[in-house]
């Protein structure tokens, strides 16, 4: 009695998982696994050692570049954070908008541009060490 | 306070290339709860409405917001598949984002304005207090936030390829299904009564084996798995133990340092105990591996035995001609039984293997010749033996595959 019980509990719980509304994983995520993907298995795919290795350091500079965003983010929203509750306590600066805070909590737009930029060079020279068919056969390991 | 709060969830939802998963759930219960502490907490019915309206707003804003994340995703993967991407291919993706951005940004300070102007002090601290007290404010913990660390380097979490590259554990998220010989996981297992290797194997005379598994990578340098499928075909059926395997990595410069704690379910001999220590030297090339184990059958409770304790101390060598095809040498010393005289084994082995990419598996494709008791250097009666007849032949394949 309890097996076919926990069976349709376990059926619930996998159920309720699979029908989760919870959002996809941000684009660093998909990146870093894509990057991840690629950077184990280039070895089979360009046998040429030289540029098996480039391509190798490019795939896991892509994974350490989310890194670096991970943690200039932190700091930044610690930063904003700290700020704001600084100001929202002062009688003096009370309005958020005209200072200017607000925008600080706002992800800065540059930051990110900057590391798109980065990870877009890369990908473009990951091409220029690839034939069509080593890319294509590395595009779909993810 | 709570537009400070919210300001900073918009903070992480908006970095598009941060690495946290998407906050954007976490924030909507929120605002959520946002809306019924407002309703709760406002009793003008025309304030009420106009600090709603606000909210509504600013969610509209964020839908839109993320809704072209979403797009800017699928353009930058769509860049990243198609091999004639330019730089201009990149930056079309992140234009409509940075507009989208700034738009939200309007609706934000709009919102706060509006919000602000229809709920007095005391109301907004109480709704502030019931919103800042669900579970999902931890999201911002500014002192949480404040805690950022330099990330420590993990280790990559792909499947390893070149299996001279290799490391002694799987790396996370990364799955095999063992049906070969040659892989990692088998490595040193023989026990007193019997050699444990994945695929088909033949030992001369008459013994056929099936023997197949799985091996998960559950953190960056800890592996589990078993051998859950191991029957004796011929010269009779039936169902061998399973053979259950923990691994341990220590990563250093040019060497891992494993430790494993592998057993069998019982047997003839009752339950088998298989610790041990692997050292590996994985190279562009060439690799070695060095195992001591203590392999041990002791029985069970119901049925005692005189625990049949051994050593074994496998060595492999692995050559990758090229970075797809490898030969392996296998040797070492083997002490299948302590207490008797004249045990000490040289095995000798020889194995060949293919490795496949098919689109995001690796595939080995394996075959080894081995003879497990190939030299006695020291039998209790005679001179130093050479054994040709007693071999085992095995053969199969093993997948690996990343499991999300």
């Amino acid at each position: 009695m309890f097996l076919p019980r926990a069976l349709v509990a376990l059926g619930a719980v996998l159920g309720l998982a699979a029908c989760s509304s919870r959002p996809p994983p941000r684009l660093s995520v998909e990146l870093t696994a894509r990057a991840t993907a690629k950077a184990g298995v280039v070895g089979l795919v360009v046998h040429d050692r030289a540029r098996a290795d480039r391509l190798r350091a490019i795939y896991l500079e892509v994974v350490s570049l989310s890194r670096e965003i991970d943690h200039a983010r932190l700091t930044a929203r610690a930063q904003c954070s700290n700020d704001l509750e600084r100001r929202a306590a002062s009688a003096a600066a009370s309005d958020p908008i005209a200072s200017g805070v607000l925008g600080c909590s706002i992800a800065p737009p540059l930051t990110d541009r900057a590391a798109l930029d980065r990870y877009t060079r890369l990908m473009l020279e990951a091409r220029s060490l690839l034939t069509q068919r080593e890319f294509e056969k590395l595009a779909r390991v993810r | 306070m709570l537009w400070v709060a919210l300001a900073t969830a918009i903070m992480l939802l908006s970095g598009e290339l941060s690495r946290e998963a998407d906050d954007g759930a976490i924030l909507a219960a929120l605002i959520a709860a946002l809306r019924k502490a407002t309703i709760q907490e406002v009793s003008d019915a025309a304030r009420r409405a106009t600090a709603l309206h606000a909210l509504t707003t600013f969610e509209t804003g964020l839908t839109a917001y993320r809704r072209q994340l979403v797009t800017f995703k699928a353009c930058i993967a769509a860049a990243d598949a198609k091999y004639g991407a330019t730089q201009a291919d990149y930056d079309a993706c992140s234009g409509p984002l940075i507009s989208e951005r700034a738009s939200l940004r309007t609706s934000l300070v709009t919102a706060q304005s509006e919000y602000e102007g229809a709920v007095n002090e005391a109301e907004r601290t109480r709704v502030a207090q019931s919103v800042l007290a669900l579970p999902e404010a931890r999201l911002l913990d500014s002192a949480r936030a404040g805690q950022a660390k330099t990330p420590a380097p993990v280790r990559s979490r792909g499947i390893e390829g070149v299996v001279s590259e290799r490391h002694i554990t799987q790396p996370r998220n990364v799955v095999s299904v063992i049906y070969g010989p040659l892989s990692s996981p088998t490595f040193g297992a023989r026990f007193p009564s019997r050699i444990i290797d994945g695929g088909t194997s033949y030992e001369h005379p008459d013994l056929w084996h099936v023997r197949g598994g799985a091996v998960v990578g559950m953190f960056d340098d800890f592996e589990a798995g078993a051998l859950f499928m191991p029957l004796q075909i011929a010269p009779k059926f039936h169902y061998d133990p399973v053979l259950i395997a923990f691994t341990q990595q220590f990563r250093f410069k040019s060497l891992d340092l494993g430790i494993r704690a592998s057993f069998q379910t019982p047997g003839d001999t009752g339950w088998g105990i298989d610790p041990g220590l692997m050292l590996s030297a994985p190279g562009r090339r060439v690799a070695a591996r060095l195992g001591v184990f203590a392999p041990m059958e002791v029985g069970t409770l119901r049925k005692k035995i005189a625990p049949i304790v051994g050593i074994n101390a496998p060595l492999r060598v692995t050559w990758n001609l090229v970075p797809t095809l490898f030969l392996s040498l296998d040797s070492g010393v083997a002490y299948d039984h302590l207490a008797n005289q004249g045990e000490l084994n040289v095995p000798l082995g020889f194995g060949a293997g293919y490795s496949l990419l098919a689109g995001s598996k690796v595939i080995d494709i394996t075959a080894s010749f081995n003879w497990d008791h190939w030299l006695v250097p020291a039998p209790e009666q005679g001179s130093a033996q050479l054994t040709w007849q007693a071999y085992r032949i095995a053969f199969g394949a093993s997948l690996y595959f990343q499991a999300l």
